[in-house]
């Protein structure tokens, strides 16, 4: 399977004349997990957003599953977990159950109700991140493990083909990161999904992510990032190793 | 039968009020969760500028006063999108329709004893007409929320979330400030310009003592908007006060109990 998932040409993007990104070339096939690594203001939040279409590059070519951007109608293929899916209100009257079903309205469409069929795949997203015996529970009352675990849950259900995470282990304990990392694997392997993970912090980067690519400004594909970057601290060994080094 | 219900400017005023009580909340649910509570006052007072308008050029108030606030709120929505701060767009817009009935206002003195019906309410001028149309009007803001409930919800929690799942964001804030602007003036006639924003508030901050998701909260205010609207005409009818500001004050004392009983609750747990 080597069909290209993301495929970015050249693709810089500039604010009031700031260059954030520079001819940024990315290839990401089916079934990669790929780690995206780069420093404070690198670009990585806006390279995830220009993936997603919230915001245009000023210049350079994206395809998503083989169609230009421009076109491109099956968001439901991808599954986003914004950085800091924990900035909202805590005291929104939001249930789990109803945060998990809003993966399922953009595959509905507008003027549909959710069906019997949709409530199967909310369940299975809810079993799958663990968190069925919390659906009735207030989003705000829960941790910031269980809470981005909802919201991975919500991503699931639009049963996605892809998956881009921003920074998503932030403010989750090294305990918790090994679980959260066992079970993206799990997803990478068993449910084959793609997965697009972003952190600027190297001791999170765990040996299990498939491919590393550095960023700041410029793209480094297959990089170390203690070079990159001047430091290396703990856990980078691992990713040397990786690479076969 | 109870004396309150045998008069017919009274039986207009419930059917009315209610339908009030029942779209207030649901717009109120989903701007008040977006930090958007300032936008009912703004539009209200954009309406009393249609008002004005109304009354001046002598076409129908309640209309011109929809023309004027749905235009306006589609303006506001605009702003906020070219970066201009929310909160500073509804206040410029506030600005221009105040500006616009003071102006007539002083033009043509006569019909100031009309415009200050619309100012408090005036549950006595409500015709079989006026009923009409705001039954309309309430049953179309209605079934464009139940319609769009799945969308309006997604935007209101996260709206980045919303935009990258390929939901049409834009076009939805704008039918909700459109929503919004219906609402205000469903319920100018009852509730009078100054207070309309309260109805669409303190319901909501209500139901968020105690509901623990989305459609609960939705459901509660509507309940509490409903016995604040319907106790409120009653007491208006016996002790002969402003209908508008009793159905506030109901609507004020009720949060304060919950208030003070969720509190209290928590202490005891």
């Amino acid at each position: 399977m080597d069909e290209n998932i993301i495929e970015m040409t050249g693709v810089s993007f500039r604010l009031d004349g700031l260059r954030i990104l520079e001819d940024i070339n990315l290839e990401i096939k089916r079934g990669d997990f790929l780690g995206i690594i780069g420093p404070n203001g690198a670009g990585k939040t806006t390279l995830l957003k220009i993936m997603l279409n919230l915001i245009k590059p000023t210049s350079g070519e994206i395809k998503l599953f083989g169609e230009d951007i421009r076109r491109f109608k099956d968001w439901y293929k991808i599954g986003y977990i914004p950085q800091h899916a924990l900035r909202f209100d805590p005291n929104f009257p939001a249930s789990v159950f109803e945060v998990v079903s809003m993966g399922r309205f953009s595959k509905k469409g507008l003027f549909k109700k959710l069906g019997k069929e949709d409530l199967q795949v909310i369940n299975d997203a809810l079993e799958t991140v663990g968190m069925n015996e919390y659906r009735n529970r207030r989003i705000g009352e829960l941790s910031g493990g269980q809470q981005q675990r909802v919201f991975i849950a919500r991503a699931l259900a639009s049963q996605p083909e892809l998956l881009i995470l921003d920074e998503p282990t932030v403010g989750v304990d090294i305990a918790g990161q090994k679980e959260f990392y066992d079970f993206l694997e799990k997803l990478n392997h068993e449910k084959k999904i793609t997965l697009v993970l972003v952190t600027h912090d190297i001791g999170n980067i765990s040996s299990r992510i498939g491919k590393l690519a550095c960023i700041n400004k410029k793209m480094f594909p297959d990089c170390h990032p203690e070079e990159l970057f001047g430091y290396a601290p703990e856990g980078m060994k691992f990713v040397h190793h990786l690479h076969g080094d | 039968m109870l004396e309150i219900f045998q008069y017919g400017f009274m039986q207009r005023a419930l059917v009315a009020g209610v339908m009030i009580a029942i779209v207030c909340s649901a717009i109120g649910t989903f701007i008040v969760l977006k930090r958007l509570s300032m936008i009912g006052d703004g539009l209200s007072h954009i309406a009393l500028g249609g008002v004005a308008l109304g009354l001046f050029l002598n076409v129908y108030p309640v209309l011109s006063a929809l023309v004027f606030s749905v235009l306006s709120a589609v303006g506001i929505n605009r702003l906020r999108g070219a970066k201009i701060f929310g909160d500073l767009a509804i206040a410029i817009f506030f600005s221009a329709g105040l500006a616009v009935a003071v102006v007539l206002l002083s033009l043509a003195r006569g019909f100031t004893v009309d415009l200050f019906s619309y100012l408090f309410g005036s549950i006595l001028t409500v015709n079989e007409t006026d009923l009409e149309v705001m039954l309309g009007m309430g049953i179309f803001t209605l079934a464009a929320v139940v319609i769009f409930y799945k969308e309006l919800f997604y935007i209101t929690f996260d709206e980045v979330a919303a935009k990258a799942s390929g939901i049409p964001v834009e076009k939805l804030n704008t039918l909700l400030v459109v929503l919004t602007a219906i609402t205000v003036v469903v319920s100018l006639k009852i509730v009078g310009i100054l207070l309309v924003s309260s109805l669409l508030v303190v319901p909501v901050a209500t139901s968020l003592q105690i509901a623990r998701n989305f459609r609960e909260t939705i459901l509660s205010s509507m309940v509490f908007a409903i016995f604040s609207v319907v106790a409120g005409l009653i007491f208006s009818f016996y002790f002969n006060l402003a209908a508008g500001g009793a159905i506030v004050f109901t609507s004020v004392i009720t949060f304060s109990i919950v208030m003070i009983y969720k509190k209290s609750r928590r202490k005891v747990y």
